[in-house]
């Protein structure tokens, strides 16, 4: 029966199932999709022919069921070789086993850098902190946990293959980096101040999605692909929080002299610059250990998704 | 695996052919789907116990892009010896005094 002679409701039984096909890994994609989809079809044809659209219908739950196992099955499979293949590992597959150096690091690193976070604000309760060698030593404490928690991390990353999510976590670094001098040393009004926070939030999510992207782009691995996204949103980080301090030390009158936009934590009795540099390192905690690697995995895969639904295109 | 392989033991079939076969052979309690099939299909390839085949028993009346599969001796092998663990299993089963609820059924009568 040729294709357009087929019932309506196969041929777009047929459409949805050639697009379910796209969610399988590309090798098992490329050696069977075709096949599977003609499987189906015929399937559909045979049930339409014996109980017409509602014999269509009845097939899709179990078609459904049968979907997602196999693509569970294949995405383990295909993750597994890609374990076997990497002397390393992933991040993901790292985190997924459950305990592995780099995750280990990482947590051990973390710990450390809330501990010292913590400890300001408790010997600090009112937010305001001293400019004294210990607030330094302990602010030097936090960013040497975020670059030994950020290089074992990466170490897990493929390696290779970081220069592009680098360069898109230093394009996320220049973002914070203008956030921090339009927040502190400017007053254009809240209006642009609302402005530039949104452009920070979504320009370094969207190089975090590049990063993603372009990374896939170039192995044809779902997991480099992730991991770039999250090794650039902790460049990005890292950058922040290196960058952000001595920046505005030099303006620290004119920042405490603004009537600024943000009255909320961040910012209320925040006397020197210590005090400022604890309290946003905090904010640069959360985001490189939190949001970075959350943001990562999320939009990192997105970028990889759309890296593969381009290259299906293509290919078609 | 045992199902695809008995599928294929008196001749080589394209995947529908196996699923109908398998659906038809377990009286429909396992019904393959495309996924599981070609997933089963792809570790058996691996494994060495079916092979692609390159001829199509009628050319003229089948769809040349489908694609046939065939036992290898090995697959031959392995069906073998499962159904030998099988029958002992069985056999095992009888002489205890156990029987299936099909056979149960069919001895019946009515």
């Amino acid at each position: 029966m040729a294709g357009t002679q087929l019932p309506a409701i196969v041929r777009v039984s047929v459409w949805v199932f050639r697009f379910l096909l796209y969610a399988y890994p590309a090798a098992f994609r490329h050696d069977y999709a075709a096949e599977m989809e003609r499987t189906f079809r015929v399937q559909c044809q045979v049930a339409y022919h014996q109980a017409g659209s509602l014999g269509v219908v009845r097939l899709w739950p179990a078609t459904l069921v049968d979907w997602l196992y196999a693509l569970v099955g294949e995405r383990l499979a295909d993750e597994d070789a890609l374990a076997q293949a990497e002397s390393l590992g992933s991040v993901a597959l790292n985190l997924r086993a459950g305990g592995t150096r780099s995750y280990r690091a990482v947590a051990a690193a973390s710990a450390l850098a809330f501990a010292s976070v913590l400890y300001s604000f408790a010997r600090y309760p009112s937010g305001l902190a001293g400019d004294t060698p210990a607030d330094l030593a302990l602010l030097a404490i936090e960013l040497a946990c975020y670059t030994v928690g950020a290089w074992y991390l990466t170490g897990a990353l493929a390696p290779g293959h970081r220069c592009r999510a680098t360069a898109c976590g230093l394009g996320i670094g220049a973002i914070w980096l203008a956030y921090t001098v339009v927040a502190n040393l400017t007053d254009w009004g809240p209006m642009i101040y609302h402005l530039v926070v949104v452009a920070t939030l979504y320009g370094s999510l969207a190089l975090m999605f590049l990063a993603g992207h372009l990374t896939f782009h170039a192995t044809g691995r779902y997991s480099t692909g992730m991991c770039a996204g999250i090794w650039a949103g902790m460049v990005g980080a890292l950058t922040g929080v290196l960058g952000g301090g001595p920046l505005t030390y030099p303006f620290m009158d004119r920042v405490l002299s603004l009537n600024l936009h943000d009255p909320g934590f961040l910012r209320s009795g925040m006397h020197d610059v210590a005090a400022w540099t604890v309290q946003d390192s905090l904010g640069g905690a959360l985001f490189l250990l939190v949001l970075g690697p959350l943001f990562g995995t999320l939009l990192g895969s997105a970028g990889w998704l759309a890296a593969r639904a381009r290259l299906a295109l293509w290919r078609t | 695996v045992f199902h695809i392989l008995l599928a294929l033991a008196d001749g080589e079939r394209h995947g529908y052919a196996i699923m109908r076969m398998v659906a038809e052979d377990t009286g429909g309690t396992v019904r393959l789907g495309a996924g599981t099939l070609y997933r089963s299909i792809k570790q058996m390839l691996a494994a060495g116990l079916i092979e692609e085949s390159d001829e199509r028993p009628d050319p003229l009346l089948d769809d040349e892009r489908r694609r046939y599969y065939r036992i290898t001796p090995l697959g031959q092998q392995a069906l073998q010896g499962e159904i030998t663990r099988l029958d002992r299993l069985v056999s095992l089963g009888r002489r205890r005094g156990l029987r299936g609820a099909a056979t149960e059924g069919s001895g019946g009568g009515r």
